[in-house]
């Protein structure tokens, strides 16, 4: 765990990922002191500032984790100092999730008063409590992408291959597939949007209206996952090293 | 340094082992029936041309890729062993070129290193290290902007990081300056002293006859020979033998030991090059001297690792290729 730390400060990917997360979040602020937040119930500055940027972000660095050292020819280093495959893997997820979980809750804890203050100064009402609120929904959501960047990452071996195709599921493939009746019931989209309805309640864009689906979204969502990382750790424990 | 007994003690003990390793990717086999042992406390050189299955058995031995038959154990510990991972960190290794992160510094890397290894307190091990292969001023230099020589010697600091019991180093010199090959050589040679012990593979024949105690020659993923290279000189023999006659006689010797079965090119002012099936230097002494030549100097021509490793690995198929493409 320690050297995934390491590789986290090291090395500079992940600092302009946080420098472009930072960026979008002060655009959107920006944006929203000069034109208005728009109606107060839909957190659209969040939605934009916080939940794209840092969905993004999650994914990149997903992705960034493991591609890393397929984009550096380094595998075979990390294992030779340490060939317990199955250890490596989680101490890389662990490290990409903690690092998505601060970034995100100190993004939220920073700019929720922030946007607040914004929709007071236009006469909207945007309660910090909930912007905090929909922060906690967008971690769980980033949570999800994060692992979701690092299957398809460990996947296709590849930094660069992996953050493409991993923005292409999350933003066109699966989103394509929500669209789809019963089909879209089952796609992971749908499912975190659920989730995230569940823990922000049903007032913002994008999240369905009536009582959410809580056992279900979380079913979907655990299929999902164990699907993506079933097949990626499998090949990966399995597979030769390069 | 260790103490004879040490020594002796070191010899009986085997770092890494192959047994009937065989290793296929679909029809191609890489390794066939690979078996060797690493005693302690030595250099151990494996040699081949291209292809010939050296890194692939470096990797089967590290756990990076899984025998199709056969077994390894490394430290006496084979790779699905619990111990495994504590055995591993006391191996070092450089393989097919020095794996570094680009856009972190040396010292980044070494400290990376430091922690995938569970080393505490390396801070003073790392700066020894740097110095140790001339990297102490650019310590704190992207290691993506470094020569190729300087990624081996900063792959060869990472390896030693930790003071392991074993190195692998997948040619070590490659890309260094005659300077660097000599230093990175020279430092090589001491690791043993330091409880080290040495399995490198290279193709540079003069640089593995100069630093190792044993070789291991594989030519298409078999083993060819093995033993020190003073055992595998003398296996081979003699390379031939060079005489020298009075330059009159030069023209009439050459006859003479070509009826004798042998071949003899004249290399000017008397000198003979002989070689074929030559019993020893008295054959031919005798057979000039039968018909009133005598031979002023003879002494035998020993083969070196390159005729060695030539002979044993030459495929003569391929080699009579060309000719007969030639010749068409």
């Amino acid at each position: 765990m320690n050297a995934e730390l390491r590789k986290l400060f090291a090395l500079p990917t992940p600092r302009w990922t946080l420098a472009a997360t930072i960026a979008g979040v002060v655009i959107a602020a920006l944006v929203a002191a000069l034109a208005g937040p728009g109606n107060g119930e839909d957190l659209l500055p969040m939605q934009l500032g916080i939940g794209l940027t840092t969905s993004i972000a999650a994914i990149v660095l997903g992705a960034w984790m493991i591609g890393l050292e397929y984009g550096q020819k380094t595998l075979r280093r990390a294992l030779s100092a340490d060939p317990r495959r199955p250890r490596l893997l989680l101490a890389k997820l662990a490290v990409v999730l903690g690092a998505v979980t601060v970034v995100t809750l100190v993004l939220v804890a920073v700019s929720a008063p922030v946007f607040s203050a914004i929709a007071s100064a236009h006469g909207e009402s945007m309660p910090v409590g909930e912007s905090l609120q929909y922060g906690l929904a967008v971690l769980v959501s980033n949570l999800v992408y994060a692992t979701v960047g690092f299957a398809v990452a460990l996947v296709t071996r590849s930094m660069a291959g992996g953050m493409a195709l991993a923005l292409a599921f999350a933003f066109v493939i699966d989103s394509a597939l929500s669209v789809i009746p019963t089909v879209g019931d089952y796609s992971l989209s749908a499912a975190v949007v659920e989730l995230m309805a569940g823990i922000a309640g049903d007032g913002v864009n994008g999240m369905p209206s009536g009582d959410p689906q809580i056992a279900q979204a979380l079913a979907v969502t655990a299929a999902w996952l164990t699907a993506l990382l079933g097949v990626s750790v499998g090949r990966f424990i399995r597979s030769d090293v390069e | 340094m260790p103490s004879r007994r040490d020594s002796e003690h070191m010899l009986s003990t085997h770092l890494a082992t192959y047994d009937g390793v065989v290793k296929r990717y679909g029809d191609t086999t890489a390794v066939e029936g690979l078996s060797l042992a690493v005693p302690e406390g030595t250099v151990c050189g494996l040699l081949g041309p291209n292809e010939a299955g050296k890194t692939t058995a470096i990797r089967v031995l590290l756990g990076l890729a899984k025998p199709s038959a056969g077994s390894t154990t490394l430290l006496g510990e084979p790779p699905d062993s619990p111990n495994f991972a504590a055995v591993v960190r006391q191996v070092g290794t450089l393989i097919e070129g020095p794996a570094i992160y680009g856009r972190a510094t040396a010292r980044q890397n070494m400290q990376i290193e430091a922690s995938a290894r569970a080393l505490s307190d390396a801070d003073r091990q790392i700066d020894e290290l740097l110095a140790l292969v001339g990297l102490s001023k650019r310590a704190d230099t992207r290691a993506g902007s470094f020569s190729l020589g300087m990624k081996q010697r900063l792959g060869l600091a990472l390896a030693l990081l930790g003071g392991p019991r074993l190195v692998v180093l997948d040619e070590p010199t490659n890309g260094l300056d005659p300077a660097g090959i000599v230093e990175i050589r020279e430092l090589i040679k001491r690791l043993p002293a330091r409880g080290t012990t040495v399995l490198v593979s290279s193709h540079l024949l003069a640089e593995v006859e100069l630093m190792c105690d044993r070789v291991t020659i594989l030519r298409r993923g078999r083993l060819v020979a093995e033993g020190t290279i003073a055992e595998l000189l003398a296996s081979h023999g003699t390379a031939g033998f060079l005489t020298r006659v009075d330059a009159g006689d030069t023209e009439r010797a050459e006859l003479l030991l070509e009826r004798a079965g042998l071949s003899a090119a004249a290399l000017g002012d008397g000198l003979l090059s002989i070689t074929g099936p030559i019993q020893d230097g008295a054959q031919i002494s005798r057979t000039l001297a039968d018909d009133g030549i005598y031979v002023s100097e003879l002494r035998a021509e020993r083969a070196d690792l390159e005729q060695v490793f030539l002979s044993l690995t030459t495929d003569h198929d391929d080699a009579a290729q060309p000719q007969l493409e030639t010749i068409a």
